[in-house]
């Protein structure tokens, strides 16, 4: 900012510094939580009301993680099932909301309406489970790639976005030069919506990566599991519910549970490590989107 | 006679517009298959509902059973409060929950050091990726009314300690504001990539002119980001009967059952002594026929009154 | 044009799949010494069933192979498999309802069993003719047995709930251990006020578990010393027992369970139940604070559940005489399982099958199933049978230890007849628990199964009592913790559980008991 600032807006600046601060401690805190517990003996992780720094210091945890070949499978996996997910979704989503987000698009309200519909009403899981049967996809990767191709909501954001911030003068000039819809598409209005492409790849690849449900439901075979099942193993089985529900009683399970409770942080910590990876490179996007802004102003 | 002159000159341009905009049609093709293929072919099941599904029978051929799964839901004793149950908990998540996003992604926008800017966004977006039984563990012992942090705060200020998640009139509370906790950065995501889009020299303009900070977010970013902002809000008023199922199970207990039964964890506990298949697809259909509703008057409104909306 | 399009990829796509046939195996089992079973997965425990020395063992002892199917989460993805082409030929160690049981069966999905084993599963036909109960509890409402069993005969093992009281700390305070409610109540107090854990700082709690359990462990112990407890742990679980004149009755309704709540209400009030016994404490926490030696007593089947650092400060107590004398131990019906194995009707020879489980009903068979083979997983030592070292020293324990090697030591439904505790104990080099006040007359002279039930009962009663457990649930709490008062509050309470069909549950539950008896 090359303009001098006046003494309100050194204020409000320092002001909107510290609150953003005060904020991201209150957000940071659980998360050290989870990292110090980690690294924690699990039975002195409450021995106090805050816990700063590891208690009773162990890579145990950690060890266990790294021994365990199914959660490096399961990395491996989801990591296949988000980039060509991601890739699919992005791909159908960008199709589907560059039409739907032209004025002069006819059917432009019923289309919208035919894939808002989807939102609330489904066949629920059966009929589904019938459909990617039918397609031969059940306990195959394609099942975690193909369906649900378009959110609707973040197709109706990206649609949102277009509509925003494509300048109409742009797309009539390059009609008269004689572009095609798809050739504008590709030319002109992917450059201009780096932003948004970036955003639709953090929700989609969010999705996928932290996604389960399908992959309980349609894969059957252990290499195929993605992380978050495996994760699912874990930390939930036998948590839904009280135990009344289970109608026996183990007496081996207080070994499964010290061998659930030596891990459990660590794992969580260790799933969320791409992200923190991932932000960083699509958050350039956000900075270029602005460049091409003004310039194109 | 003219008029249908008039038609058929209608009905070519229609032809016309129709060829000129063949690209977009193809566009449209790959996702509409998979719309069809993996939204519409299944859509059959919703007579599931209607029906005592067996998979014995399977979907068609399982005998009717009319709307006798909609009465048992409708005369179930909790009925009235599983309904208000999730009707406190989801309307007050939006109020809270569209708000503060935007509130937030405004602060960050304005942030001059981009590594500072960088790293609280980073920070802000990771809770989203904690999973829902840790978030409740975290929850339960932090705010314990015998050792929890929260508390210990509270006892420092001479106030008398809490039991927050043992009460049915704090639970809503509870649950809300973890849930913000978790998503409001995530949620800023959205506004970010907007507010990435207004052309710099807009601001340049505005300082030169005077303008102040304040005012330049009230005069330029707010409306620029105002269509989204309208977008995010109706499509959240769609999920005004859908409450998140394993995070309150996971959070409920005898002593916040009165607060904390909605539809989706009464639905599950009814459901699980004998597979009710078909009951828990009549409440499903039920809630969603409600969540539609809203979502289609709201947008009506939206029409209405300003230029953006979904149709 | 788009439709077109579908209609293309769908036939392309089934074309894809006749290539492959993948996961369920059914066709593979077109041979009939091959069959296919559907069981929960255990891979994140110990290896695969296919891999499993014990299934690869009894491979070629029974010269059946089988073509193992094993999923997580099978509860949500149950109604899935059943809409399968082809289902396996059995499920294992998936838990059905009787409910489910009975409408799978009357629509041909699961085949009756009863005339299958007579024929071909001698060990298990012998069981069930011996014990009337065993057979009685696995009858459908329509006379067909659908599934065969889990069984436990032995209430000392995990059949019991049972009081654990920190020995430790009543030797401390030169306390006897508790014989009476009475007792008990001035033990825990004792607990929270005398530090008995010497330390100076008042840390202790008295009865403490994590939160939510108070009702269906302490509570329900209490009902058989407060006379409502006769009819077994499952009795109980489901709001009833029992009475004088073998009728059965609900357990929430009457003046005894007032009692208890009164009792319950004391001891939360003097602290000797954790104040945080209805929301606040999860597992992690609990054992954390066991370990720190600050638990005074708890329920479960047995003591590891709190920790293996803490857990030798323990004795058991097994009843409780009420305030009239009345002693039932929580204990549940052997039938500890109901739907071990559920043939199905695409089974291509259901009687091979049967043949192949039968060995694990009899007694060599039991022996495989947790204990493996002498020589291969177990020692014999001075006449005991003994683990192995390997499973003695596995690092997560020896339970889990065993589940390397054996399948029938976690996870309970296995369809087979349960070892006794001193047996299992042995072969894990532990001393066998004697609990002298479980006996004849202090266990419930009714242990009931699982009451069979028409569909129309079981559709019946099942919202019934998702109302009346969230009703009592809450309720219990008010009163427990005081901010209801129980003697003013109480025909309230009745009337309300009335509106939500009490009544109507009572008479279902003791037609239920009517047919049960007769059948």
């Amino acid at each position: 900012m090359h303009l001098q600032l006046s003494r309100s807006d050194k204020i409000f600046n320092w002001l909107n510094i510290v609150l953003v601060g005060v904020f991201t401690l209150i957000i940071l805190y659980p998360l050290l939580f989870v990292v110090f517990a980690s690294l924690s003996d699990p039975r002195q992780i409450f021995d106090n009301i805050l816990l700063l720094w590891p208690r009773g210091f162990t890579l145990e945890g950690y060890k266990r993680v790294f021994e365990n070949q199914d959660i490096w499978m399961g990395f491996k996996n989801a990591i296949i099932y988000t980039v060509l997910g991601t890739a699919v979704n992005v791909i159908m989503t960008t199709l589907a909301a560059y039409p739907l987000s032209r004025r002069d698009f006819r059917g432009r309200n019923v289309i919208t309406m035919l894939f808002t519909f989807t939102m609330f009403f489904s066949g629920g899981l059966i009929p589904s489970y019938l459909v990617n049967q039918q397609l031969g996809i059940v306990n195959t990767m394609w099942v975690m790639i193909l369906p649900g191709a378009v959110s609707v909501y973040n197709m109706i954001i990206m649609r949102t976005y277009f509509q925003q911030n494509i300048p109409q003068e742009l797309e009539e000039s390059a009609f008269i030069d004689g572009a095609t819809d798809m050739q504008l598409l590709i030319k002109v209005v992917l450059p201009l919506s780096t932003p948004i492409i970036a955003v639709m790849m953090m929700f989609y690849g969010v999705g996928r990566w932290n996604g389960y449900f399908d992959a309980m439901i349609y894969l059957s075979e252990r290499e195929l599991f993605p992380l978050q099942l495996i994760l699912r193993e874990i930390l939930v089985q036998n948590q839904m519910g009280d135990a009344a529900n289970q109608a026996i009683m183990n007496s081996n399970q207080g070994e499964v549970n010290a061998l659930k409770q030596s891990i459990k942080y660590a794992v969580v910590v260790v799933s969320s490590v791409p992200v923190l990876v991932f932000y960083p490179i699509v958050s350039k996007y956000f900075e270029k989107g602005i460049m091409v802004g003004a310039i194109k102003g | 006679m003219e008029s249908s002159v008039h038609k058929k000159h209608l009905l070519k341009s229609k032809r016309k517009s129709f060829l000129k905009q063949k690209w977009l049609y193809i566009m449209m093709l790959l996702p509409l298959t998979s719309l069809i293929i993996w939204n519409y072919i299944p859509m059959y099941g919703i007579i599931i509902a209607f029906k005592d599904y067996s998979p014995a029978f399977g979907i068609l051929s399982s005998p009717w059973a009319g709307f006798s799964h909609f009465e048992r839901f409708f005369n179930a004793f909790y009925f009235w409060d599983v309904i208000i149950n999730t009707l406190r908990i989801s309307i007050y998540s939006l109020l809270v929950g569209v708000p503060l996003p935007i509130i937030l992604a405004l602060m960050y926008n304005e942030l001059r050091n981009k590594k500072y800017k960088s790293i609280v966004q980073t920070i802000s977006y990771i809770p989203n990726f904690i999973s829902v039984v840790i978030i409740v563990g975290m929850v339960t012992f932090f705010t314990s009314p015998v050792d929890g942090v929260i508390n210990s705060v509270i006892e420092y200020f001479g106030g008398t300690p809490i039991d927050f998640i043992g009460n049915s009139k704090l639970f809503p509370h509870v649950f809300v504001w973890s849930g913000i906790w978790q998503a409001v950065g995530w949620g800023t995501l959205i506004y970010t990539a907007a507010m990435s889009g207004i052309p710099q020299d807009q601001y340049e303009a505005a300082y030169l002119e005077g303008a102040s900070r304040m005012q330049c977010i009230r005069n330029i970013t707010i409306p620029a980001i105002m269509p989204t902002i309208m977008i995010c809000t109706i499509l959240a008023t769609g999920s005004v009967m859908s409450v998140g199922f394993e995070k309150v199970l996971l959070m409920q207990n005898d002593a916040n059952l009165a607060t904390s039964e909605v539809l989706s964890t009464y639905m599950y506990k009814s459901g699980i002594v004998n597979a009710e298949y078909s009951f828990s697809a009549a409440v499903g259909l039920f809630n969603n026929l409600i969540n539609f509703i809203v979502l289609y008057v709201v947008n009506k409104f939206a029409q209405k009154f300003s230029e953006t909306s979904l149709w | 044009m788009s439709l077109l399009l579908v209609s293309a990829l769908l036939v392309t796509a089934c074309g894809g799949e006749s290539g492959k046939s993948k996961g369920a195996g059914a066709d593979e089992s077109a041979n009939t010494n091959e069959i296919s079973l559907l069981r929960p997965s255990w891979t994140n425990l110990r290896p695969a069933s296919k891999d499993l020395w014990m299934w690869k063992e009894y491979e070629k002892m029974s010269g059946i192979k089988v073509n193992w199917e094993e999923l997580s989460d099978i509860g949500e993805k149950k109604n899935v498999i059943l809409t399968r082409s082809t289902l396996p030929d059995a499920f294992y160690q998936v838990d059905w309802s009787n409910g489910d049981l009975l409408k799978y069966g009357q629509q041909g999905m699961f085949i009756p069993l009863e005339d299958l084993i007579k024929e071909n599963a001698p060990n298990l036909q012998k069981y069930l003719d011996e014990n009337e109960d065993v057979r009685k509890g696995l009858t459908s409402a329509d006379g067909h047995i659908y599934a065969s069993p889990y069984i436990d005969p032995y209430p000392e093992g995990n059949r019991t709930i049972r009081l654990y009281i920190n020995k430790k700390w009543l030797d401390n305070l030169g306390m006897e251990v508790p014989k009476t409610t009475d007792e008990l109540e001035k033990a825990l107090t004792a607990f929270v006020t005398k530090d008995p854990n010497g330390n100076g700082i008042n840390d202790e709690q008295g009865w403490y578990m994590p939160s939510g359990s108070v009702g269906w462990t302490f509570e329900q112990m209490m009902m058989g010393s407060f006379g409502i407890g006769n009819g077994g742990r499952k009795a109980v679980g489901d709001f009833i027992y029992v009475d004088d004149n073998d009728e059965i009755q609900l357990t929430i309704t009457s003046d005894e369970y007032k009692e208890i709540l009164k009792y319950e209400n004391r001891l939360y009030k003097s602290g000797a139940i954790n104040k945080q016994a209805f929301s606040g404490v999860d597992y992690d926490k609990w054992t954390a604070d066991a370990a720190k030696d600050t638990v005074g007593a708890w329920n479960w089947a047995a003591p590891d559940y709190i920790g293996e650092s803490v857990k030798g400060d323990f004795v058991a107590i097994n009843v409780l005489a009420g305030p009239n004398g009345d002693t039932a131990s929580l204990t549940s019906s052997q039938v500890a399982g109901g739907s071990s194995l559920v043939i199905t009707k695409d089974a291509k020879n259901p009687a091979a099958i049967l043949k192949w489980v039968d060995y694990f009903y009899s007694e060599e068979g039991s022996e495989f199933g947790y204990l493996g083979k002498e020589g291969v997983t177990y020692n014999v030592e001075d006449g005991k049978k003994v683990y192995i070292d390997d499973i003695l020293k596995y690092k997560d324990g020896i339970g889990l230890g065993a589940f390397q090697y054996v399948d029938n030591v976690y996870g309970g439904y296995f369809p087979y007849i349960e070892l006794s505790p001193e047996v299992r104990a042995a072969a894990g080099r532990q001393d066998t628990p004697v609990y002298s006040d479980l006996t004849e007359t202090t266990l419930p002279s009714v242990m009931l199964p699982d009451l069979p039930a028409t569909i129309k009962e079981a559709n019946e009663s099942s919202s019934v009592i998702a109302d009346v457990g969230n009703y009592i649930g809450q309720m219990r709490v008010e009163f427990v913790q005081g901010s209801k008062d129980i003697d003013k509050e109480w025909d309230n309470y009745i009337a309300q559980l009335k509106k939500m069909g009490s009544d109507k549950y009572l008479e279902i539950k003791q037609a239920q008991y009517k047919r049960y008896k007769e059948s």
